[in-house]
C-alpha cells in the first residue's frame, strides 16, 4: 500500500474494508459494545496513523496484533474495574439490548436462539485473557496455528498450548453456565 | 493412564496438528474408548459454537469518531517503534566534549608549567628562572622554577 496515495477516501476504504472485522473481534475479546467500540476507534485510528509502520505482508496479522496488544493492555490496565455486559447479540448480528424494545418477536423465542450464544460469550469471557485470545483467533476466527504465533508474537508450541488448554477451560466454562442459567 | 495421555492431544488431533504415528494412536484408541469419544465430540460442538457466532454490526457513527481522532492526531509517531532521542549522539557528543576539556586543562596546566616566558609574582615584580641564575642557562629537560628577579643563587631563602 503506497502511503502517498493515502487520501480521506482511502482512510475511508480501509476503514470500511477492516473496520467491522475489527470491531467483531474487538467484541468476541471483551463480549462489550461500548468497549470494543473504544477498542475499535483506538486499533483503526493506529492502523490510520501509523499506516507507513505496516512493513508489508499479511496486513490482517497486523490487525490482529494491534487489536489483541491494545485490548491485553487495556484489560491489565482495567482490572481493577471489572463491568458486566447486560448485552447479547442476536444470531442475525442485531444486539440484544436495541431488539428487546421490538414486541414482535416472542421473547421466548429470543432467549431461545440466543441462550446458547449467551453461554458461549460468557464461557470465553471467563477464560484468562491469554486463552481467550488464542481461542477466539483460532476458533472464531479461523486463523491456522501460523496466523496466530505471527500475530500474538508467541512460539507456534505455545499456540498449541494454549488452545488445547484454552479448549478444557472453555468447555467447563460453558458446562457451568449453561448449569447456572438452568437454576 | 492411556485416556490421560489421549484427552491431552484431543485439541490438536480434532485440528489435525498432530504427527503422523500420533494421529494413527489417537485415532485407534477412539475406535475403542467411548469415553474419550464423547469428549472429542463435545470439544467439536463447542469449536462449532464459537465458529458460528454471529458477526457483529459496525456501528455506523464510529466513522467520524475516528477521523475526528486521525484528524486531531498530533504528529506522526511511529506505532511499534516509538521515536528516542538519538541517544548514541548525545553519548558521543558528551564524551568528545569531555575529551575536549581534559585536553584544554592539561594544556593550560603543562604549558603554563614549562613555559619559558617569565611570569609576575604576586607583587606584580617580573620573574625569573632560577636554574638560570645557578648554571647560566636553562637545564636541558627542566622545568623553570621562577623565582623573584631579586634572588641572589646561594643565600638562604627566607619566606616573609
Amino acid at each position: 500500500m503506497d502511503r502517498q496515495q493515502l487520501s480521506a477516501d482511502s482512510y475511508e476504504a480501509i476503514y470500511e474494508e477492516y473496520a467491522p472485522f475489527v470491531y467483531n473481534l474487538a467484541y468476541r475479546y471483551t463480549g462489550n459494545r461500548a468497549e470494543a467500540e473504544d477498542l475499535t476507534q483506538e486499533a483503526m485510528v493506529r492502523v490510520l496513523r501509523f499506516l507507513d509502520s505496516f512493513k508489508g505482508g499479511a496486513f490482517r496479522s497486523w490487525l490482529y496484533r494491534i487489536v489483541t496488544n491494545l485490548f491485553l493492555t487495556r484489560l491489565r490496565r482495567e482490572r481493577r474495574l471489572p463491568r458486566q455486559s447486560l448485552e447479547r447479540v442476536l444470531s442475525n448480528g442485531e444486539v440484544l439490548e436495541e431488539a428487546l424494545p421490538d414486541r414482535s418477536e416472542d421473547p421466548a423465542e429470543i432467549v431461545e436462539q440466543t441462550g446458547i450464544q449467551d453461554h458461549v460469550q460468557s464461557a470465553l469471557g471467563a477464560l484468562p485473557e491469554n486463552y481467550r485470545t488464542a481461542l477466539v483467533l483460532r476458533d472464531v476466527e479461523g486463523l491456522t496455528y501460523e496466523e496466530i504465533a505471527a500475530a500474538l508474537d508467541i512460539p507456534i508450541g505455545t499456540v498449541r498450548s494454549r488452545i488445547s488448554r484454552g479448549r478444557d477451560l472453555f468447555r467447563t466454562e460453558l458446562g457451568r453456565s449453561q448449569k447456572a442459567g438452568i437454576n | 493412564m492411556e485416556c490421560q495421555s489421549i484427552l491431552q492431544d484431543l485439541s490438536l488431533f480434532l485440528d489435525r496438528e498432530l504427527a503422523l504415528r500420533r494421529d494413527r494412536e489417537v485415532h485407534a484408541h477412539l475406535q475403542r474408548c467411548s469415553g474419550c469419544q464423547a469428549t472429542l465430540q463435545e470439544l467439536e460442538r463447542n469449536r462449532d459454537l464459537l465458529a458460528a457466532l454471529p458477526r457483529v454490526p459496525l456501528p455506523p457513527a464510529l466513522f467520524g469518531r475516528v477521523v475526528a481522532e486521525v484528524s486531531r492526531a498530533a504528529p506522526r509517531t511511529r506505532l511499534l517503534v516509538p521515536p528516542r532521542p538519538h541517544r548514541h549522539l548525545v553519548r558521543r557528543a558528551l564524551a568528545a566534549a569531555a575529551v575536549i576539556l581534559v585536553l584544554f586543562l592539561t594544556a593550560l596546566t603543562v604549558l603554563g608549567y614549562y613555559s619559558e616566558e617569565p611570569g609576575l609574582d604576586v607583587a606584580g615584580q617580573p620573574l625569573v628562572n632560577r636554574h638560570a641564575l645557578d648554571s647560566g642557562a636553562p637545564l636541558m629537560g627542566e622545568p623553570p622554577l621562577w623565582v623573584p628577579a631579586s634572588y641572589v643563587p646561594g643565600e638562604v631563602e627566607t619566606w616573609p
